[in-house]
């Protein structure tokens, strides 16, 4: 009988080579064994991205005639008892959050007059003339107007220090802020102010002055309003 | 004896090679991996497609937006994750990272005024859950949380690693759902004029063995 291997079966030889091959063939599998492991279970991973989660901040941006701060918009020089002023005041919410925005924000609007008023000795607050007059000029400035965007807000403020007269510049500056007033919004409102020097203005208010400074406030619902 | 050139030995190379694909199937078999999905040719070996798919009611792409904000709003967001096919648990899990972009100068004020009002993944609540409270777990962390007991959008650029996977998409997958709120004690308007900021969510669904995502 002729071997193919060449070698005589039985032969010590003979099993070392069968041995060595079963055992390359052990090798093997444990090799292929292990890169099949380590492509099937190992690191195999899948990422996913939610991308462009815009987040951005509103403003609110309230203009007086298209600026931050105006003055001298209602100026009465020379004035006399039984003349009237008037003079008016554009406020615009030139930001991005209104009142019906997309986001249905709710935007408020408060007002507050604050009264100043200088006798002719020059000092501010202090009766004419060492005590001649009591009465300050702000009690002889009658508003007649005073109207935003359509609204009267004269019947809030009234006769507030009760000297009979309602509505003066000291009835204004007693009122304190009137508040909850409608975002002007974009369009904007006026405020509509005329002033009336009550026909009784007695003699010793000659060369006085009175100035009115108004706050205004715009403000998301919910902070808290000016008092 | 005579010795005669030697030849191969098909016998024994059938027999190698049946054993070896014996091998090949009894490996696969016995794996960790069970593959319910009728096999495919990807899935010659029975591994799982590893497949993350994000879907949204709308768009995937800013799936929580929050535009022209102020103190007090409030967005939403939901997700639903899944897996191609079903893969276990113990195997893989998710990370998820959340980074921001597209940052304006006052995007980052922004981003620490929006705090988490939940952030939930599947049954888990991420923000109260005890046992994976993220609220605890970043905001006590000196590098990205200021420890005021509040997570916000900011903070959790930490993200959060070793989450389940997520159910696979035959079985309806996983929810993943955010909630912020611009924080409504702030006060100065000014300092958030032009803030803007964008987040993208990132999702790793990998082998439990690789690193987390962050």
């Amino acid at each position: 009988m002729v071997c193919r291997t060449g070698l005589a079966p039985g032969t010590g030889q003979g099993k070392d080579i069968m041995n060595s091959k079963i055992l390359l063939s052990i090798a093997t599998i444990a090799v292929a064994s292990a890169g099949v492991g380590y492509g099937t279970y190992a690191f195999f991973s899948s990422t996913a991205q939610a991308n462009d989660n815009l987040f951005t901040a509103g403003s609110l941006t309230l203009t007086l005639d298209g600026a931050a701060e105006v003055s001298g918009k209602i100026v009465a020089t020379n004035f006399a008892p039984g003349d009237d002023k008037a003079g008016s005041i554009l406020l615009r919410n030139e930001g991005t959050i209104t009142t019906g925005d997309a986001q249905n924000h709710s935007v408020s609007l408060d007002l507050k007059g604050v009264v100043n008023v200088t006798d002719d000795s020059g000092v501010s607050g202090q009766p004419e003339n060492g005590g001649v007059s009591a009465v300050p000029m702000s009690h002889y400035l009658v508003l007649t107007t005073l109207d935003y965007g359509g609204v009267d807000l004269l019947p809030l403020i009234g006769d507030q220090d009760s000297d009979g007269v309602a509505n003066t510049l000291a009835d204004l500056a007693a009122a304190g802020a009137i508040q909850n007033l409608s975002d002007p919004g974009a369009a904007g409102k006026t405020l509509s102010v005329v002033v009336h020097f009550a026909q009784n203005g007695p003699n010793d208010l000659k060369r006085d002055s009175t100035d009115i400074d108004f706050t205004f406030f715009l403000r998301q619902a919910g902070e808290v309003a000016l008092q | 004896m005579d010795d005669v050139e030697r030849g191969p030995d098909w016998g024994r190379v059938v027999f190698s090679l049946a054993l070896l694909l014996v091998a090949l199937v009894a490996v696969t078999a016995g794996g960790r991996v069970v593959q319910e999905a009728p096999a495919t040719e990807a899935s010659l070996f029975g591994a799982p497609i590893v497949d993350l798919r994000l879907k949204a009611n709308g768009s995937v792409s800013g799936f929580i937006n929050l535009t022209n904000a102020a103190p007090g709003d409030r967005a939403s967001g939901k997700l639903v994750l899944s897996s191609r096919d079903l893969l276990p648990r113990d195997v893989f899990d998710l990370d998820f990272d959340v980074r921001p972009t597209n940052e304006s100068s006052r995007g980052s004020r922004l981003a620490s005024a929006l705090v988490l009002t939940s952030l939930a993944y599947g049954a888990d609540d991420l923000l109260r859950d005890p046992a994976r409270n993220l609220t605890r777990e970043i905001d006590a962390n000196a590098l990205k949380g200021n420890g005021d007991g509040l997570l916000t959008l900011g903070e959790l650029e930490a993200g959060a690693n070793d989450l389940p996977a997520p159910r696979d998409t035959a079985h309806g997958g996983t929810p993943f759902t955010i909630g912020v709120r611009f924080d409504p004690t702030e006060r100065d308007g000014a300092s958030y004029a032009g803030a803007r900021i964008t987040f993208d969510f990132v999702f790793s669904l990998a082998d439990r063995s690789e690193p987390d995502l962050n």
